[in-house]
Formats: structure tokens, sequence, C-alpha cells
């Protein structure tokens, strides 16, 4: 199952905010080509072109921010909730969430863990997994970094897209291609730090989760992030060690 | 019979749907057995199996593919 997952969260992130800036870095342009051809004077010009750019950056942040909270963030709250319920022993909680991309992977590790917990509750009976002690891991959810995030996309793009047009409104094609190096500039700056926020911690635990749930207790999970890689980070390990305390327990009963 | 590899390939299936269980069960369901392994015949094997996948696959719908993958594995 996990050769099937090939888009990557990395590469669909990279993917909405490409989108979104290369859209938003030919705006300026268009709109200055559109607004050359009426005789209005280059303030008014200008200011049509901020608010036209505005407006487009208004449209794709909801559309980016949409796409990236349907294939991210919803995905990586229901696993949380499952876990949680999982840990209250309500087995009916389902693990498994169609993405097609780690979020799926890390799912299905879920998956084999909930199975190792049923089959432990069947063996062992509830009463007999000890608990651990209640720990809290607090930060910003990754919906709440992704609307941050494009609230400051909204407020800077606009303006850095258009100061090229602002100083040299007759240098329309040069205009444009500055407003483009501006816009990749921004991709990189926002993606890696989204990347360095959510991704890279989701995909080395995802990596660690799929080791542990097909029987390597050697590797450990390290609770090292905030928000909700945390509390999935906290959670699993807390799975994890019902899970190796059930199978030693056995082994030793044998 | 039922070899050593036979059996690592029954937890590499059983493990990926079961989880790291998995193996324990297979364990569990040797020592419930009570026979080596190797002396199982056909019906044995069928029993062995049925066994395990009752105890880790609580998905029934699963079990008649398991089983066809679980033998198919020991074929080769």
């Amino acid at each position: 199952m996990a050769e099937k997952i090939k888009l990557n969260v990395e590469l669909k992130l990279i993917m909405g905010f490409l989108f979104f800036y290369l859209i938003s870095g030919i705006v300026p342009g268009i709109v200055s080509v559109f607004v050359s051809l009426f005789d209005i004077g280059t303030e008014a010009a200008n200011f049509l072109v901020m608010i036209f750019t505005f407006a487009a950056s208004v449209v794709l942040c909801v559309i980016v921010g949409l796409y990236l909270i349907k294939w991210i963030a919803e995905p990586i709250k229901k696993l949380i909730s499952t876990m949680e319920r999982l840990l209250e022993g309500d087995m009916d909680a389902d693990p498994i969430v169609e993405t097609g991309n780690e979020i799926e992977a890390f799912s299905r590790s879920l998956a084999r863990m909930k199975s190792s917990l049923m089959i432990a509750t069947e063996m062992l009976g509830p009463s007999e997994i000890e608990e651990i002690g209640p720990q809290e891991v607090k930060g910003f959810s990754v919906g709440e970094k992704i609307i941050f995030s494009l609230i400051l996309f909204l407020i800077l793009n606009p303006i850095i897209t258009t100061i090229p047009i602002i100083f040299s409104l007759d240098l329309l094609l040069g205009t444009s291609i500055a407003s483009l190096i501006f816009s990749v500039i921004m991709l990189l700056i926002f993606v890696s730090y989204l990347n360095k926020s959510i991704m890279k911690p989701f995909i080395s635990l995802t990596e660690v989760a799929d080791k542990i749930s097909k029987g390597d207790f050697e590797t450990k999970i390290e609770v090292k992030s905030s928000g909700d890689i945390g509390r999935l980070e906290l959670n699993f390990k807390r799975i994890a060690d019902r899970v190796e305390r059930a199978i030693k327990e056995m082994e030793n009963g044998q | 019979m039922v070899n050593d590899s036979n059996i690592l390939a029954m937890e590499d299936i059983i493990i990926e749907h079961a989880g790291p269980m998995g193996k324990f069960v297979i364990k569990k369901a040797i020592a419930d057995i009570d026979s080596d392994p190797e002396n199982y015949d056909r019906a044995t094997q069928i029993k062995f199996i049925d066994l395990v996948l009752e105890r880790s696959i609580f998905d029934t719908a699963k079990w008649d593919s398991l089983r066809k993958e679980i033998l198919s594995a020991w074929a080769q």
C-alpha cells in the first residue's frame, strides 16, 4: 500500500504556494498593461494595480488556504482525534485517512497499532494495560499555522509585488519579472517556514511510526514538536508504549 | 509442513495488518496447537492460519484474501 503513495505532502504544499505566487506575481503585470491602455495618470494606475493585486491575493489566499486545510490540516486533526479516542479505549475509531500522501502512510501505521491494541485488550483485558500520565503539548495547530501564514502573505504579497510597478510603470515586462522574482523569494521563505514547522517533523514521525508499527521498538519517538505535530508524537508514543508493555507482559506470562 | 521461512512470510503479512502484536499472536497460536510446525499436515496448516487470523484480524472480510496470500507465500 505504501508504494502507491507517491504525491507527498511537501510537494502539495509547494504546488499550492507556487500556484499562489505565480498568479499573484503575474497579476500586477497584467493589470498594469490593462491600465496603461487608458490615460488615467500614474497615481490612479498604481492605485488600481494595488487594488487588483490585493483582490487577487485575497481570492488566491482563500483557494490555497482551503486546499491546504483540506489536504493537510483536517486529516491531521482527524488523526489526533482518532488517537485520543483509541487511548480512551474507543476501538471503533477509524484511523485511515485517504489523502494519498504521508498522512495516509501515517494513518496506516496507526491502523496497525490499533489492531495491536485490540489484540492486547482481547488477550489481557483493558485493565491490564497501564496508563501513562497525562502530558500536554501546547502550540498552534497546523490549520492555525497555515491561516497565519496566509494572512501574512495577504499583507506582504501585494506590497512586495507592486513595488517594482510603483517605481517604473513604463517598464511593463521588467516590472512583471521583478514582481515574479519577489514572489519566488517570498515563496521560498514561507514554504521553508511551513516545511520546517510542519512537514519535516511530520515526515520524520511517519518514518518512525512505520518502523514501530512493524515491531521495531528499538526506535523511539521523541516528543519535540509543538502544536498538532507534538500532539501526534505524544499520542503515538503513548499507543506504542501500551503495545510494547502488552507484548512484554505476554512474553513474561508465557 | 511449515518451516521457519514460512513463519517469517506469515509474520510479514500479519504485521502489515495487525501491527507488532501479530508476531506474538503467531507464537501463541504455535504454542496452542502444541506441535512442531514442521509436522503440520494440510489440515493443521489451515487451522493454524485460521487461528492466527481470528486472533489478529478483526475485519473478517479480510480473512479469505489473507488466507490465500499466506498460502501463496508458503507455496513459493
